[in-house]
Parts: structure tokens; sequence; C-alpha cells
């Protein structure tokens, strides 16, 4: 083989060692998860695996949980700016999880390891993966009443764990030791394997093929993702663009928390600005600069960078501006344990938000525009004594099944995933009822999730479950999850939001006494007698009696355009299918069926026009003061399929009626109008079982025709989401 | 007499007779004729009988055996023609068809096209919320009976299918791998009022755990089942008719063959590259090789198999269309690359594939209207492609057309050299099949360079002398026959049902238990193998058990030797640990936990006569090129003279010494400097490095 020594790019010696140096960072996922066998690392997906350069700058990562990659940048920092190890030697391993050095949240072990070639530092490889426990409150990480990151367990600055290639046992044993799972020492153990193999494998590489093809290799590929990233923002529109979005309950309280994003984007530059975000939480909803750096780039890499590889490259594109002390960009002490599900994913529906309304302003991309996805994930965490005897604590993870976002010409994907996870996963009902003491009495797409919209967004689903069996009766449940008040999953271009979450129990149901007398089992709520109760969306350990069900439901994706101008045969399709209930259809998309379910066309027409109407009469102006929106671009320019500038270049228009709504230097919000309602306008489960009055559906409309231009989830006395296009 | 092996193809059919008494081989190539897929069989069985010079029927009035491997129920997937199809499932679980378990979005796709978020979907319904019906009936997770489905109930579900005319029925009822008794009641229930519908019962067709798995297989049962089972009776008759007298044997996805009577219908689905890896294996056993990493080049996948210690192994899940399916599949995982594979430019990167042109429009050298440069526009510009030779010579290649595809990454990336160009598009894709494959044997807890490596279809010969080494193996064989290896492999492969069952128990617990399930299976396995007339001495059973530790997620798969005692449960956790330890690492296994059983299997073998392969006469005299053509040489890194060679004039015992170029009937065997062939006694090509 031979072997260029030098720095000049060479397509093919590129591409060759660009697929390698992926290959690489794969094969280092594959050896940990062998090495672990952990249920969560596999079944989930919850890890990383990546190679750096020798500032810790991303070059290829593997091809799991996308949050976790971006941060072994973050530790290889922090392990260059501690004073504590002198020297990096070769063979050196830094294992660390602190929320302040780099890790999203306590659970997510990280470990980085220098690589030396002729006694210089050349790179760095990284993996880290969420463990079972981390000792703290409560097992399992996530510790509801935790009020500092102290009583949330193990917190370990970076620390060396293999020295010189030898394993430092005394740390191993310390770490086990902190912590309630033995299998957490395997699993450290399996990012060690994974990293020697790493190292060995980049070794061999340099051996081959020189250090210098190494190099080339590595600074063009991230050389190569910046570039593409800038040229496809100098395509997009520059303007700036303003979305806001909640966490509800922190833990102790049932305060909402608000996350501003601002994106501003001038030819090839992008700047998040998120002042205004509510200050550090007391619970442990908040998330460091480690889950808002996480959180901000998979927003990008998934919107903007589908076909760019996702590096370092990416991150020089990108200005970050947010103060410390805010909720995600918390400020010490505040814990965090639950950042990932709660901070972080919600500040990438923010961030998601803004770019897709940058996309929908460019014919070009427009297609790659979605609506939110499941806008937020949860923990369902169920434990107790097994029916084999052991204690377990579990996570039902059939959340994983969130739903997609709307699409400007399709519908989201029914229980697609949640965003941050490439590979998402349910687990089968019937490993579940083998491995734990319960009983599921449904598991379905929920009816009415998506959110509606021309192009409807993907479902959730829902689920019920009892105790059964339980061998020691000390089934106990403790959840945690975000968005029960408000649905984060935001519609786009007019279309509505989906679904919020929502928990909740019946007591002393009469399950068991059903099937002694030989009857059926219920598979809906309202067929089961008990006592129904709403639980909070983050509550401690509450017990799991036998006949006690259990039900929750997640979070579906946004809608795109007015559902008005839904086709009425995906309508009535949707309704046949269980999609949409007949209710909303007529309701929400002004779709009347007859009997037999097919379309009442001229019934749907006066409908329609009827809806119209009720929209004109319950109109209000708006006051522009808070908020704007702007299309100011060139002759023929679209925004989706809502507005659009004329030929001559002067006004915007309404791409329903055609209607001239002003003159594109103008905030269009002066001509339109809006209507405010409760979020249930949108339809059901959109948080009115735990309404305190703070939130509302904001339907901005046209004038004239009535048509949706932008639907809104907004808070009392919050900004208003804001839109300014300019494009030349 | 005459056996004679057919494989249906997505681009070709392949036939090939071997003569039983001498073991010589007669091969044919035709085009796959997807309106009728009978028509390129009969069309290849009219050319054998010309090349034998007797008639077609005197020709089938000799075959003793006749293997058969088809495509149909995948192109009935892929293409959502199959039957209009209802489900019945446990009432409050109708939409885990449409859940997918979430990952259906994605499942079976690359990373880069997961990265792409917004253009993934979940593959359009076979079936949607419309044509599944729920039924009031439960079993919990010991198998025992909750809620008992009601015979009025189910006529009234049967009675609403036979309105709506559907043609078949699939069911999959909650724990039906534990207790079956529901399932088997409703399947009574529904043939009896719909004697016209195929009936695909769950616990028949993948009696194991995880409802979703089980669903999806028994729905593409019950999907193609009709489809199958009437385009093998229309065989069977037609062959018949044609002189034919024996019983046909149609290869399954395990590697075996079955009587169509007996064949599963879903069971066909992939059979072709599964008797790939049967020919792998026996062509492993005739050279007394037990690990061989077997690859298959073909125009769009890429296929890698592997034999270790003389056997391959099983999948645990097989991903067809996005659906994941839990069958007794031999183990290939499949690439997205091959000699289709269209090379193009990504700013001034050189991207090769994953789009591919497939075999319309194919590659730009098919003069087919494709303008993409592919790998094989590459291959025919480096020179190691005869323009006239591809096909068996009855497809011209465009040598013009190849140079002028690729002549704008040239103009972009090379300095107009379109040489460099093509080379560099071959080493990148060399080089990134030897990523995969590595990859590939890594996840599988194998070590590439304890490995030989073999090479066949389309393209493999081709490329394998770079991504062989590449991918860390020092010797490389090209099978005789290379490009009909899956049809040889399914010619003499046994008769095989794989049986299994589904019972999570953890360790210990009484040897009876186990031993009662064993011999159940086995019992059922003697049934089968009487129906194929097969004669008890030729019986075989293998048991097998699928464990993992309690907590953690990895299963294995063990042999079970013998009749079960306690003390035959003590070798299974042992050899579990064991195999546990070289697989994952030491100490990796947490012991502690326990050690539980899941799924219990019997791979039921009825033995069927081998025949011994020809032995080519030793040819002293080294054997003279046809000519000498300019190649790409990968060391002078340009176009050199280059020593074409006939692959039918080469013996046993001719070295050929890189560069050089052996041409064979539907493939081209490349040589690189430094490497040399060694032709065995069989016919099959060694290549090895020179040592210097």
């Amino acid at each position: 083989m031979n072997t260029p020594s030098s720095s000049v790019f060479d397509p093919v010696t590129f591409e060759v060692l660009n697929h390698r140096l992926l290959t690489i960072s794969e094969e280092m996922g594959i050896n940990y998860m062998r090495c672990s066998g952990s249920n969560v690392l596999i079944t989930g997906n919850d890890a990383a695996s990546a190679i750096m350069d020798k500032e810790g700058g991303l070059v290829s990562v593997g091809p799991y949980i996308v949050t976790q990659g971006n941060v072994l940048p973050l530790i290889v920092q922090s392990t260059l700016n501690s004073s504590q190890f002198g020297e990096l030697k070769d063979g050196d391993i830094f294992i660390c999880n602190d929320p302040y050095m780099g890790a999203i949240h306590a659970p997510d072990f990280a470990t980085v390891s220098p690589i030396f070639y002729e006694e210089k530092l050349v790179a760095w490889v990284g993996a880290s993966g969420h463990q079972l426990d981390t000792g703290g409150m409560d097992p399992g990480g996530f510790s509801v009443k935790a009020v500092d990151i102290h009583q949330e367990g193990l917190r370990m600055p970076p620390v060396k764990l293999v020295d010189k290639g030898q394993l430092r046992e005394d740390v191993l044993e310390w770490i086990i030791n902190q912590v309630r799972d033995p299998l957490v020492g395997l699993d450290v153990r399996g990012q060690v394997a994974c990293l020697t193999a790493g190292r060995e494998r980049i070794l061999g590489l340099i051996d081959e093929w020189g250090i210098g093809a190494l190099k080339m290799t590595m600074e063009h590929s991230i050389e190569f993702s910046s570039e593409k990233l800038r040229d496809r923002l100098e395509e997009l529109p520059d303007g700036e663009w303003r979305e806001v979005q909640y966490i509800d309950h922190d833990g102790h309280e049932d305060k909402i928390y608000q996350i501003v994003c601002t994106l501003t984007k001038t030819g090839k530059s992008l700047t998040f600005d998120f002042s205004g975000t509510s200050p550090n939480a007391k619970g442990l909803i908040n998330c460091t600069y480690s889950g808002l750096q996480a959180a901000v780039l998979s927003a990008v890499y998934i919107n903007l960078c589908w076909d760019i590889p996702w590096n370092r490259g990416i991150r020089d594109c990108i200005d970050i501006v947010s103060e410390v002390g805010t909720v995600n960009n918390c400020s010490y002490p505040a814990p965090c344990a639950m950042a990932t599900i709660s901070g972080v994913i919600v500040t990438i529906d923010a961030s998601w938000r803004c770019l897709s309304q940058m996309l929908l302003a460019s014919e070009g991309y427009q297609q790659e525009a979605m609506a939110v996805w499941s806008g937020t994930s949860m923990a369902p965490i169920f434990a107790g004594t097994s029916q084999h005897g052991f204690s377990f604590a579990a996570t039902e993870m059939s959340h994983f099944g969130g739903g997609g976002g709307a699409r400007t010409y399709a519908d989201g994907v029914d229980t697609s995933g949640i965003v941050f996870n490439t590979t998402p996963n349910m687990p089968n009902i019937e490993d579940q009822e083998s491995e734990y003491p319960v009983l599921y009495l449904y598991r379905r797409h929920l009816c009415d999730s998506g959110g509606a919209g021309k192009f409807r967004g993907g479902r959730s689903g829902e689920l019920a479950y009892t105790a059964y069996e339980p061998p020691e009766n000390d089934l106990v449940g403790l959840f945690a999850g975000t968005g029960a008040e408000m649905p984060n999953a935001i519609g786009l271009a007019g279309g509505m939001p989906g679904n919020a979450i929502l928990i909740g129990r019946l007591l002393d149901s009469d399950i068991f006494q059903r099937l002694e007398k030989g009857k059926n089992l219920p598979s809906y709520l309202d067929e089961i007698v008990g006592t129904r109760e709403i639980m909070r969306s983050k509550h401690e350990r509450v017990s799991i009696n036998t006949g006690d069900v259990w039900h929750h439901c997640w979070q579906a994706g946004g809608g795109y355009g007015d559902p008005l101008l839904r086709d009425e045969i995906s309508c009535a399709t949707d309704v046949l299918r269980g999609a949409v209930s007949k209710d909303s259809a007529h309701r929400i998309y002004g779709v009347v069926l007859n009997d037999d379910g097919t379309v009442d066309g001229l019934a749907t027409k006066e409908c329609r026009q009827r809806i119209r109407e009720d929209r004109l009469n319950a109109a209000t102006s708006i006051n522009s003061k808070k908020s704007m929106m702007v299309l100011n671009g060139p002759p023929k320019m679209k925004f989706g399929d809502v507005l659009y500038i004329d030929d001559t270049g002067k006004s915007v228009f309404c791409s329903n009626c055609q209607h001239e709504l002003c003159s594109k230097e103008d905030n269009l919000l002066d001509y339109l109008v809006e209507i405010r309602s409760s979020l249930s306008a949108a339809g059901p489960v959109r948080g009115e079982d735990y309404d305190h009055g703070r939130f509302h559906l904001r339907q901005i409309c046209c004038a004239k025709c009535a048509t949706l231009i932008d639907v809104q989830v907004v808070l009392k006395n919050a900004p208003l989401p804001s839109m300014k296009v300019i494009a030349s | 007499m005459y056996t004679l092996s057919v494989d249906i193809g997505g681009t070709f059919t392949d036939c090939v007779a071997i003569n039983e008494v001498d073991g010589s081989v007669i091969t044919r190539k035709t085009l796959t004729s997807p309106h009728d897929l009978l028509e390129g069989v009969f069309q290849g069985l009219d050319q054998i009988a010309d090349a034998l010079k007797i008639t077609t029927p005197d020709f089938l009035g000799s075959v003793g055996r006749f293997v058969h491997a088809t495509t149909q129920s995948s192109n009935a997937i892929f293409s959502r023609s199959g039957a209009k199809t209802a489900v019945i499932t446990t009432k409050g679980f109708a939409d885990t068809l449409l859940i997918m378990r979430a990952t259906g979005r994605v499942a079976g796709l690359s990373v880069f096209e997961r990265h792409h978020y917004r253009n993934t979907d979940k593959p359009a319904p076979i079936v949607d919320e419309r044509n599944i019906f729920e039924l009031n009936e439960r079993i919990d997770h010991n198998g025992t009976a909750l809620v008992s489905p009601k015979e009025s109930e189910i006529r009234e579900i049967a009675n609403k299918i036979k309105t709506e005319s559907y043609q078949a029925v699939a069911v999959c009822l909650l724990f039906s791998h534990k207790n079956h008794d529901h399932e088997a009641f409703v399947g009574e229930t529904l043939r009896k009022e719909l004697p016209g519908c195929f009936i695909s019962l769950s616990y028949e067709v993948a009696p194991v755990i995880g409802e979703y798995e089980r669903s999806t297989t028994t729905l593409f049962n019950a999907y193609v089942g009709e489809l199958i089972k009437s385009y093998l009776s229309r065989l069977e008759k037609k062959l018949q008719k044609s002189g034919f007298n024996e019983k046909l044997l149609v290869v399954q996805s395990n590697g075996g063959v079955a009587m169509a009577a007996q064949t599963i219908p879903v069971m066909t689905i992939e059979s072709g590259p599964a008797a790939g890896i049967v020919g792998t294996a026996r062509a492993a056993k005739q050279l007394g090789l037990e690990n061989i990493i077997a690859t298959d080049v073909g125009g769009t996948t890429f296929k890698v198999g592997i034999i270790n210690n003389g056997d391959w192994s099983y999948t645990k899940e097989t991903v067809i269309n996005q659906y994941q399916l839990r069958l007794p599949m031999i183990d290939v995982a499949s690439i997205g690359a091959g000699g289709g594979s269209i090379a193009w430019l990504d700013s001034e990167r050189l991207r090769i594939g994953p789009r591919s042109a497939a075999a319309d429009p194919g590659p730009a050298c098919y003069s087919n209207g494709g303008t993409e440069p592919t790998v094989t526009d590459a291959d025919v510009v480096l020179g190691y492609i005869s323009p006239d030779r591809f096909l068996f010579g009855d497809m011209h290649l465009d040598y013009e057309l190849a140079y002028n595809s690729i002549n704008n990454i040239a103009e972009q990336l090379f300095n107009g050299d379109v040489i460099a160009a093509a080379a560099g598009i071959r080493r990148v894709v060399d080089s990134q099949m030897a990523d995969l494959i590595r990859k590939t044997t890594l996840e599988r807890g194998y070590d590439t360079r304890e490995f030989v490596m073999m090479a066949y279809g389309g393209a493999g010969p081709t490329h394998v002398c770079s991504y062989g080494p590449q991918a860390g193996c020092q010797e490389i064989i090209i099978p005789s026959e290379a490009t009909v290896h899956s049809a040889l492999g399914a010619a003499m492969t046994d008769i095989r049902f794989s049986l299994s069952y589904s019972d999570p128990m953890v360790l210990p617990k009484p040897a009876k238990v186990f031993e009662k399930i064993y011999t159940n299976l086995e019992n059922q396995g003697r049934e089968l193998l009487k129906e194929a007339k097969i004669s008890e001495r030729d019986y075989s059973f293998l048991r097998w058990v699928e464990a993992r530790y309690r907590r953690q997620v990895h299963t294995i798969r063990i042999p079970v030797i013998g009749n079960l005692s306690e003390a035959g449960l003590k070798i299974i956790a042992e050899d579990f640990h064991e195999e546990y330890e070289r697989l994952y690492g030491i100490g990796t296994g947490l012991k502690e936990a326990g050690i539980e059983l899941i799924n219990y299997g019997v791979e039921v073998v009825g033995h069927t006569k081998k025949i011994d392969p020809q032995v080519i006469p030793l040819l002293k005299k080294n054997p003279i090129p046809r000519l000498k053509r300019q190649a790409y040489c990968n060391v002078q890194r340009k176009l050199i003279d280059t020593a074409v060679f006939e692959g039918d004039k080469l013996g046993a015992g001719s070295i050929i010494t890189g560069p050089a170029i052996i041409e064979q009937p539907g493939t081209t065997v490349v040589i690189l400097s430094g490497w040399q062939g060694d032709v065995d006694k069989f016919g099959n090509i060694h290549i090895t490095e020179i040592i210097t």
C-alpha cells in the first residue's frame, strides 16, 4: 500500500480514510455494547462513540444517540484544562460524568483517551453511555426531589481511569462502590474496551497510510462539513426568528419555565440567542451548557445537515449566546438529572421551529422543513420485586414511539421516534410481561394525537397496565415527564400542535373481579371502573397496588398547514383508521362524513365555510408591538404555501385567497388577525386535565379568508414567537 | 441421472445440472422474466437439454432431484402484489403491526439514510386498522388463559372477512407461542367458516416470543401464501407435463429444502443467498477449511456470510422492507453496494453509492440510457472486464460510454485523467467493502484474520483481490462456477426443518422440563421427514438453545448434545459461559444474575446423497493467455499489458501470476500485481500474496 505522507488533499485517500474513521467509530460502539450487555444501552441505543482531532474537535461520531456524541469534545476540553494530570501519556483514559464539565447529566458516563504517534498527541477517542444508576437519592438516576446536583449521586470530574494502559482498579472499585447496580462496572469496562480498540485501529491506520494522511483526512472532513453548511446557509434567506417553548413543573412546584430561542441568520453565519430564558429551576429539569450545545447541534444536524457529516465543522458555523444561570444553561449547583428529557429536548424544539421556518422561506429547501416532532420525552419508572424474585427498576420505554412532525408534502410518521435517537425502539408487550409483574390492557396509537393540518402530525400512543401477581406486592411507580399542561410539538404554516402527555391511574378497579367472573378485559379507559386520578407530570414513588390501573400517553408530532385545506378523502380515511375522531374531523378539519364513512361533499364545503366565518367573527386585530412577521424577499418568493410575494416584488399575498396583505417591508401582523382560544381547540389531550389557565392557542390567520398562517402555543406574559425574513 | 437446480434471482435465473455419475456440471443463465417466472426457468431448461443434445422431456425424465429457489415472495412483498389479507389479534393490541415498535421507520437503513430524518418513513402498510380485527381473549406470560375466545365472536369476525372478500387471514394472539389453544381454536373456526381463505397462524409459522416480529412473520406468510402455493403447484404440473417424474424440492431460508407441499410460504424469502452460504460451506468442506467469510457482490447488493468451524449461523432477526421478522434464516448481512453503485461528486468529494443504477438503466456501458458512472463502468475503463465477454458474451458493453460517464469526475478531481478517476472509484468502493466486512465480522465476534475469504456473484471475483486483503484475509478462493454458486449450493442441500419453541426460564429448573420440549419438537420433525420420504437412517436431530444472562441483553445459541439430564444442563451453562466470554470478552457476563434459557430448537435434517465434484485434469504446461490487454496496474498506477486467460483452459495445478485476468462465464477474476492464483483439482482458484 502506498503511503502519501503529506497533508495535501487527495480525493481517493480522503474518501478511503474518512469511511475508515466512520467505521472505526461504529466499531468502537460495537465493542462497547458487546461488553456491557445493558438493556438501556443496547435496546435504547443510549450511547455514543467518537473520534476527535488533537484539540478535541469532533471528526466522526457513531450512529447512536445524537446528543451524547456532542459532549465528548467538552470532556476533552475539561481534561486538557485540568491541572491534575500534568503530562498526558499514551494509553491514558479519563472518565467524567460532571454536567458542569461536559456531560449532559450524571447518568451519562463519558471516557476519553489521547492517542499519541511518535510521542506527539494526534487524536482523541471517546465514548459515552447512559448508566442504570449513579447513586444519589433515588435508584435509576432521576431524583425528583433533588435540589442540588450533590443529591443526584456520583459526580466525577475527569479522573484517570487507565494509566498508560493499566486499568486503575482502585478507581473502578470506587465507582462501583458509589452505585447500586453492578452492570455499571461492566459498562465502564466496555468503554475501556471500546477506546482501546479505537486507539489500536487508528494507530494501524497511521502505520498503513502515514500520519500525514490521517491529519489531512481529519482536517478536510471538518472543513468539508463547515464549507458545505456555509454554502447551504448562503442559499437560505437571512432573517430573525424567535420561538418560545416551555417546561411545566420542576419536581417541586407547578411552575412554568420558558426557553426563548432567537435565531439570527446573516449570510453564512447562524446565531442562536437564548436571552429571555427562565432562570435555573429548583429541581432536576435544568441542563448545563453541555446540554444546551448538544440540543442546538442536534436541531442543526437534523434540519440542515441531513447529507453533511456531523462533526466539528458544523459547530464552527454556529454561535450560541446564553446566560449562565438559566434553565438551559444552569449554574452550579443546580440539579439536572432530567436534562435530556426536559431542558435539552425542549431547547431542540425551540431551535427546530426557528430552523424549519427558515427552510420554509426557501423554495429550494422548503421540502426539508418539518413541524416539531414529539416535543418531549419521559421516564415512566416502575420498580419492585419481579415474578422471578429479583428486585428491579425499569423504565417503560414505549414513549420512544413519539409522533413525527408533518412535512410540507406528507403526514408525519406515526410512532416515529424521539428526535435525539437515530434508531428508536419500543419493547414488545410479551417481553415486558415476561420480565415484570404487570399486565397490559392496551397499547395503541392515540386518536387525535397528531397535530391537525393540511398534513397531519404523526400519531403518538397510549397504554395502560395493572400490577399482575407481584410476589412481594411492593410495586411502585415514579413518573417524570414534560409537556402535560401544554404540547411542545408545535405545527408549521398553520398546522396545529400535537397532543400533550398525560399520566393517570384508576384506583381499586374491578379488573380482577371481572376476570373471575369470566368477563372480558377492558381495552379502553372508559370501560374501566375505578377512582380516576390524574397524576402530576413529575411525582415521587407511589405504590401500585393490585387492581390499580396506570395509564399514560406521550407526545405526537405537529401538523403542517391549515386543517381546512386537508384533502377531505385523506381526512375520511383518517377517521376510518381511527387516527382522527369524527368529532375532530368535523370541528377542526370541517369534514362531514356520511354514516358509511364517506365524505358528504356539500356539507363539508358548507362546514368549512362556516368555520372560516366563525374564525373571522372570533378574530381580533393583533397587538404588533410584541412580535413581528415580516416577509421581505425577492419577487415570487414563497413562505411554505401560506404566503407569497407577487411578480413585481412589492407586496405579500395570502396564498389561499390571493388577497394582498401588505407591502413586503410591513409587519404582516398589522394586517392579519388572531384568535385566542383554549388549547383544546387543537384537539383532545392538549393539557385540559392540567389546565391552570396559563396557556392558550394563538391562531393567526388571513383577515379575508381566515386561512391559518401560524398556530402557536403561548403563555400569558411570555414573549411571543416572531419572524423577520430579509432575503435578497 | 441428473440433479437439477434452478435459482431465480432479481436479474438472472440460474440453472445448473449436475451429472450424478461423474459430477460434471452444465450451467446456464437466463434473464428472469418477472411477468411469468416460469418462462425464464423453462428457457434455461431448454438450453441445458440443447447442450446435452437431448429433448427437454428426455432431460427432465432423467432428473432425479429438482431443487428450486425463488424470489417470488420477496417480489410480492416489495411490489405489494400479495393477497388481500385480514389480521386477527388480541383486544387492545390491534396497532402492533402499525406501531412497528417505532423501529420500522429506520429498520435496515444505513446510518446515512437514518441521518435524513425527513426522508424516512414506515413502509406502506400491508394491512391497516381497517383490516385488523380485535378478539376478546387473553393469555398471560405463564400461558394461563385469562379470557377465552367465544366462538360466536370469531364467527362474527369471519363473517366480516367473508363479506369484504379477503383472500387470506393472519392470526397472531398474545403469548400464543406459549399456549396456542386460542389460536388453534380461531384457526379451526376460520377454516370452517372461510374454506377458500389462506389461514396463517402465528404459533405454526413463528412460535417465538415477541408479538411484533411474530405478527409480521405471520402476516407475510398470509400475504404471499396463496401466491407461493399456486406458483409451486403450477411449476410442478408444468414439469410433470414436460416429463419430470419426481417431487419438487423447494429451498428455504434456513438453507435446507422441503417438499413443495411442506413449504411454509414465508420461508422461501431470501432462500437464494442462504443457498450461497450452503454452497460455501460445502466447498469449504471439500477443501478441508473450517473458517470462511463468504462474499457475494452483485449488481446492487453486497452480501457477507460467515462459516465458522464448518457451520453457518442463523440470524436472530430478519429485516425485509423495514419489517422485522423472526424466521429460521441463515445469517447473511446485506449492504447496498455493488457493480451498479453510482459514483458522484459531493462538492469536491468522490462519493460512491448508496444509489445504484440497478439493472435499469444499469451502468452507462450497458447502453441502456444510463449516463452516471458506476463501479462496473470503472472496471471496463480499467480494462478488467472485456466488453465482448460480458454475460457469456451475450451482452456487449460500450467502452466509450463507460469512459464518457467518468469524464466529469475526472475533470473535477483528477485533472482530466479518466483512468485515475476510474482507479479512484474502484479503490474507494473496495476499501468501503473491506470496512463493512470487518464491521460485520466484528459484530458477530470474529476476527477476519482467522478466515479465508470466498468471493462469488457477478462482481465478487473482480474486486476481491483488493477488498479481501484490506479486510484482513490472507487467502482468497474463487469457487469454480462462481456465478451460479447459490444454485450449485442448493443442488445438494439437505432436507431441513428448523423447529423452535419459546419459553423463558431461569436456571435451575428440572431437566425433564426441557427434555419434554425437545422430545415434542423431535416428534414433529420425525413426522415431517416421514412425509418427505426420507429413510430413517438419514435422519438427524440437532438440538440447540438460546440463552442469556438474566440481566444482560445478548442471547447466544448453544448446541445441546443428547438427551437432557441435570448434568447436561450443567454442561449447557458451562458452554454458554465459555461462548459468552469468547464472544464478548473475559469477565463480561454477570454470572450472579443467573442464566435464562429463552428459545429451544431442533434442526431436523434428512441427509441427502452428495455428489462428489468433478476433478479437472492436471495441466502441466503453463497456461497460455488468450491475449494481452491494457489493464490498470495497482502498483505502477497506469495501464499496462496484462495477460487475459480463459477460465476453461486452465487445469489443476495451473499458476497464474498477477497482474492477470481470468475470464469465466459470467464473471472476471482479477489478480493484481504481487498476487498469484493457483487452480486446485476442483477448479477453484486460490489467490495469495507472492512472498518475495
